[in-house]
């Protein structure tokens, strides 16, 4: 088989479980299209309940759809070559707490058909920050450790495609910063991640490009500067601070000199971003699913710098 | 590599995996504590029995009347075997349901089950291997059982059996159709509750030899047929008999009658039906096991 455009390639993607019709709920995915490129991370995000997991679940195989086409490296999804390209760590996963961290890897070689060896289970267990945790079995580990294990098993036989669920849900900042890292690391190797988080600056600062779902549908695509869009800028002045969200990067200069030939003393100039929160939140009020939409912003409510 | 070149190979890993995990399960504990129980008071019971009902025999023996003191002997120590054989099915049917109980909702529940199903794995293979890992696990058990059972035996005067093998096979044979049972339930229920169901059905098999025996005793061919057509269907009773037939096949006399009246239910014959039977119905059931775990949204 030729090389493929896509790694993913979802399209019109339509779920409905039985019994939402008659218990007059709609679709719990209503026609997503979706795709992915060697190398590319992407952000999944939405609402609690919007269709995130369905998603997920379809591309790994774990839930049949509706109706719908979805391919992963040029496979039907759920089929068995598909599977060989697929790495997954779900957001409630347990292992055997009996296993080490190197035997579960070993396991999984098993299952996957790597011939990685001990090199590859050596290699993914440094790469998570495992490498002294080789022998300590799973319940003996933390929910961190664990969580950095589940990425490490994510990662066993080097899928074209891994599909992480909330995988930092459990780890402390050092810990998140940690799997950034390990994503940019996949990002360099051309291995794409779906990345599928509620953590929403976690996302912002690591994906090519983010996916917003609500309600069962696709309602925002694009690079997360994309969608965060222009603040304009913020002035500190003798008179006060006074903020104007019209302005673009360009316009900035030129309104300094047109206020410090007005007689204004400036302090400070600030240009203001939008945040992919700011734009998340927009998204899905727009859709109808504010309601719904509580994600667990640990970050920033806005981001700048001295202009 | 093709599917059907690396599915001998995906069902042996899943049974490897069923069976490593089988070692560290607390269940496992409970049933070595409970059977080692059951033999420690087996070989006290048997001992107690056989020297009891020799004594009688020879007392009789010296009147001129009764038995042939090996005679009595021989037929107490089938019986008593036999008693060791239900018992052996009995928590063998324990380890069988434990073992694959929480095989597919149970595991999904847990989060367990998903992370080894999105890996190149037929879902016939990972069924067929939870059922494989089971059945070695009750073949290794029975044998054993069976085994210490008939040398305790052999040791306190009774005479063992000449076809332990088949005994033994018939067992392990109506075990994996058990096992196939609480597979299949496990892709409708939770991990109680098809732990409750499969113990059900092997109380309705053990019901339906008894409401056999009542049949016969009573001279009433429908009970009879009807108790056999349940007892067919739960495949696994009718290759229990069989093993309970095996045991005393070719023993005549006052053991032969003293069997075919036992407390542990009717006899049958492991024949090439019965076999044939069970392996249609073992297909069935894992094929039945592998649909549903196609189907289902997890």
């Amino acid at each position: 088989m030729g090389r493929v455009e896509h790694v993913l390639e979802a399209q019109e993607l339509r779920k409905r479980y039985g019994g939402a019709q008659r218990k007059g709920r709609g679709d719990a995915l209503g026609g997503v299209s979706l795709s992915i490129a060697p190398g590319e991370i992407v952000g999944l995000l939405g609402p609690n309940g919007a269709g995130k997991s369905t998603f997920a679940k379809i591309v790994c195989g774990l839930v049949r759809p509706t109706s719908g086409r979805a391919t992963l490296a040029g496979h039907p999804v759920g089929t068995r070559a598909a599977q060989a390209r697929l790495g997954y760590l779900a957001e409630l996963f347990r292992y055997p707490p009996w296993a080490t961290a190197d035997g579960l890897l070993r396991n999984h070689q098993r299952l996957a058909g790597s011939p990685g060896g001990v090199a590859e289970r050596r290699e993914l267990l440094e790469l998570v920050g495992l490498g002294d945790a080789a022998a300590v079995k799973v319940g003996a580990m933390s929910k961190g450790m664990q969580q950095r294990l589940g990425l490490a098993q994510s990662l066993v036989g080097r899928p074209a495609l891994v599909l992480l669920d909330e995988p930092t849900s459990a780890l402390d900042p050092v810990g998140r910063a940690h799997v950034r890292e390990v994503l940019r690391e996949l990002r360099r190797r051309g291995q794409s991640v779906l990345l599928s988080s509620h953590l929403l600056p976690e996302v912002e600062q690591v994906a090519d490009r983010v996916a917003i779902i609500a309600r069962g549908r696709l309602i925002a695509e694009g690079q997360p500067s994309e969608l965060a869009g222009r603040g304009g800028a913020e002035f500190e002045l003798g008179s006060g601070t006074v903020r104007r969200p019209e302005l673009t990067r360009d316009a900035i200069p030129a309104e300094v000199a047109r206020l410090a030939a007005a007689g204004e003393q400036i302090y400070g100039v600030r240009e203001l971003r939008g945040t992919l929160e700011e734009a998340y939140l927009r998204a899905v009020d727009e859709h109808g699913g504010a309601a719904a939409a509580a994600p667990g912003t640990d970050g920033r409510a806005a981001s700048g710098g001295r202009a | 590599m093709s599917a059907l070149r690396t599915w001998p190979r995906d069902v042996a890993l899943v049974a490897a995996l069923a069976l490593a995990e089988l070692r560290h399960r607390r269940s496992l504990t409970v049933v070595t504590v409970l059977t080692v129980g059951f033999l420690g008071l087996y070989g006290w019971g048997v001992f107690e029995v056989i020297d009891s009902v020799n004594a009688r025999a020879r007392d009789a023996a010296s009147g001129g009347g009764g038995l042939p003191v090996d005679e009595t002997a021989r037929g107490v120590g089938f019986i008593l075997l036999g008693i060791a054989v239900f018992a052996t099915f009995s928590l063998a049917s324990v380890l069988a349901v434990f073992t694959t109980m929480s095989t597919v909702k149970g595991e999904a529940e847990l989060g367990l089950l998903q992370s080894m199903l999105v890996r190149p794995i037929a879902r016939s293979a990972l069924v067929t291997g939870r059922v494989v890992a089971a059945t070695l696990a009750c073949f290794a058990y029975c044998a054993v059982v069976i085994s210490i059972a008939s040398l305790l035996t052999k040791s306190a005067g009774g005479t063992p059996p000449g076809n332990l093998v088949a005994v033994v096979l018939g067992l392990t044979a109506a075990l994996a159709i058990v096992a196939a049972f609480g597979v299949l339930l496990s892709t409708v229920f939770g991990t109680a509750a098809t732990g409750m169901a499969a113990t059900m059905l092997v109380s309705i098999g053990f019901f339906a030899s008894l409401v056999r025996q009542i049949g016969e005793a009573t001279d009433s061919p429908s009970v009879e047929s009807k108790a056999d057509v349940v007892t067919h269907v739960l495949g696994f009773n009718a290759l229990y008999e069989g093993a309970l037939g095996a045991l005393t096949s070719g023993v005549g006399g006052l053991a032969g009658f003293a069997l075919q009246m036992g407390p542990f239910g009717s006899q049958g014959t492991l024949d090439s039906g019965l076999w044939l039977l069970a392996a249609v119905e073992l297909v069935a059931l894992i094929g039945l096991a592998t649909w549903r775990l196609r189907r289902i949204d997890l």
